[in-house]
C-alpha cells in the first residue's frame, strides 16, 4: 500500500453519467477515472471504506 | 575479460533457460528515461520522482529528507544511474523504512509460472555505490500477501559494484495474472529494528523486511545510493544487461506514465466550455489518472486508456485555451 494524501474528492460526471473523480492528490489536482486497476482510485476507494474521506457528489 | 568458452556456455544457459532477447522484465533499468524530470529536492514520501517505473517509497513515518538525480554518475557502459543523497537524516526506529522499488504487472509474469511445479528461478542483477557499506535487503513481493527476503553487501565505499541475486521460484503461490500488480521488488535503503530478519525463500509475509545489518543510508546528511544496470531475468545465471535503444525503453515506459509538454488549444462552439482531446502514444495499462496544466484546470470527461478528452466549463478567454501539460498516470 503506497501512502496518499487525498484532501479532496468529487465526483464528476458528463452528460448526466458519472465520469470520474476530480481529486487532490499529493498536493496536485487529478481526473481519477472509476478503474479498480488505477491505483488513485484504489486507494480512494480504501480510504473511502475506512472512513477517512468522503466523496462529494457531482456537481 | 571473459573467454569466448565462457562465452558460449553462458549463452547456452540462456537459450536453455528460454530468451536470448527480451530476457530483461524490468523496464528502464539502465535508468535512461525519466519523464517526469532529472532533479528533485525535498522528498520526504512515496512516490514516482524521476527515473520512469522507479518508485521512492517510505514507511512508519520515517523522517527521512532525500534528494532524487538521475545522474551522469555510472558504470562504465551505462549513462545514467537513479541517485538519492541524504538531506535530513533519520536513525530509523521502530518499523520505518525507506526503499528504491520496482513493481511488475501479471502480464509480464505470467510465463514464470509461479504456483505450479514448474515455477522458474529468476536472477536478479544491478550495479550499485553508496558512501555507507554493509548488509543490503532486496524484498521480492508476489501481489501484496507473500514475500521473499535476499541480502547482497556493498564492501567498498563510493565504488561501482556489481551484484547478482538467486530467487528460487514459488510453486505454491501464483502471481496476480493480468494488468495488475504480480511482482514487486525493494531495495531497501534504511529498516527500523522492528522489520528486521534473516533472509527467507517465499512465505506469508505482507510487511517491509530487511536483513539483519541493514546499512542505513539515511542515517547521516550527504550518504548517498545510487542504482543501475537492473535486470531481472530468467534462470539461475546472470547475463550480460541487455540494453534497449531509448524509443524502445520510452514506449515501454508509455505503458505507465505519459507526460506531454505541447501545448494544445482547446477549442469551442460555445461561449461557456471547451476541450481539448489528447492521444497516448502507447496504450496504457489501465485508465490512467490525468492532470493538465494551464491557466485554467480542465478535468477528464472521457477518459479511456488510450487517450482522453478535458473539458473546461466556464468563461472562455484566448490564455484559458492553452493547455501546456498533460499527464497520465497508470502507474502500478
Amino acid at each position: 500500500m503506497d501512502n496518499m494524501n487525498i484532501t479532496a474528492a468529487q465526483y464528476v460526471a458528463f452528460e448526466g453519467t458519472t465520469s470520474g473523480i476530480q481529486a487532490t492528490i499529493d498536493g496536485q489536482e487529478m481526473s481519477v477515472p472509476l478503474d479498480p486497476a488505477n491505483r488513485h482510485y484504489a486507494e480512494i476507494m480504501r480510504q473511502v471504506d475506512a472512513g477517512d474521506l468522503v466523496i462529494l457528489d457531482a456537481e | 575479460m571473459t573467454s569466448k568458452a565462457f562465452g558460449l556456455a553462458q549463452l547456452g544457459n540462456v537459450y536453455n533457460d528460454g530468451a536470448l532477447s527480451n530476457r530483461n522484465l524490468i523496464i528502464n533499468g539502465a535508468m535512461q528515461v525519466a519523464q517526469r524530470g532529472t532533479s528533485t529536492t525535498g522528498v520526504g514520501d512515496t512516490g514516482y520522482y524521476l527515473c520512469d517505473r522507479w518508485q521512492y517509497r517510505e514507511a512508519s513515518g520515517v523522517s527521512a529528507v532525500t534528494d532524487h538525480e538521475q545522474s551522469t554518475d555510472a558504470p562504465d557502459g551505462f549513462n545514467y544511474s537513479y541517485k538519492i543523497t541524504c538531506t535530513t537524516a533519520d536513525a530509523v526506529a521502530g518499523s520505518e523504512n525507506a526503499a528504491i522499488g520496482y513493481k511488475l504487472e501479471g502480464y509480464d509474469t505470467a510465463y514464470l509460472s509461479y504456483g505450479t511445479s514448474e515455477a522458474k528461478t529468476l536472477t536478479l542483477s544491478f550495479w550499485v555505490k553508496s558512501t555507507v557499506t554493509g548488509a543490503y535487503g532486496v524484498q521480492f513481493f508476489s501481489g501484496s500477501s507473500y514475500s521473499a527476503l535476499k541480502s547482497y553487501s556493498i564492501s567498498s565505499a563510493s565504488t561501482w559494484e556489481y551484484k547478482t541475486i538467486q530467487l528460487d521460484g514459488d510453486t505454491i503461490n501464483a502471481f496476480p495474472s493480468g494488468n495488475v500488480l504480480a511482482l514487486s521488488i525493494l531495495f531497501h535503503l534504511a529498516c527500523g529494528p522492528d522489520d528486521i530478519t534473516s533472509e527467507y525463500e517465499w512465505t506469508s509475509e505482507a510487511g517491509f523486511r530487511s536483513v539483519t545489518g541493514q546499512a542505513n543510508v539515511v542515517a547521516n546528511t550527504s550518504d548517498t545510493f545510487q542504482i543501475t544496470g537492473v535486470q531481472l531475468e530468467v534462470g539461475d545465471t546472470a547475463t550480460p544487461f541487455e540494453h534497449r535503444s531509448y524509443g524502445q525503453e520510452l514506449a515501454l515506459c508509455q505503458r505507465y506514465y505519459y507526460e506531454s509538454d505541447r501545448t494544445r488549444r482547446a477549442t469551442s462552439a460555445r461561449t461557456d466550455r471547451m476541450d481539448v482531446s489528447v492521444s497516448y502514444p502507447v496504450r496504457m495499462r489501465a485508465t490512467p489518472s490525468v492532470s493538465n496544466v494551464g491557466s485554467v484546470t480542465f478535468s477528464a470527461t472521457l477518459s479511456h486508456s488510450d487517450g482522453v478528452t478535458l473539458e473546461y466549463v466556464g468563461s472562455i478567454s484566448g490564455s484559458s485555451r492553452q493547455v501546456t501539460l498533460v499527464t497520465a498516470d497508470a502507474e502500478l
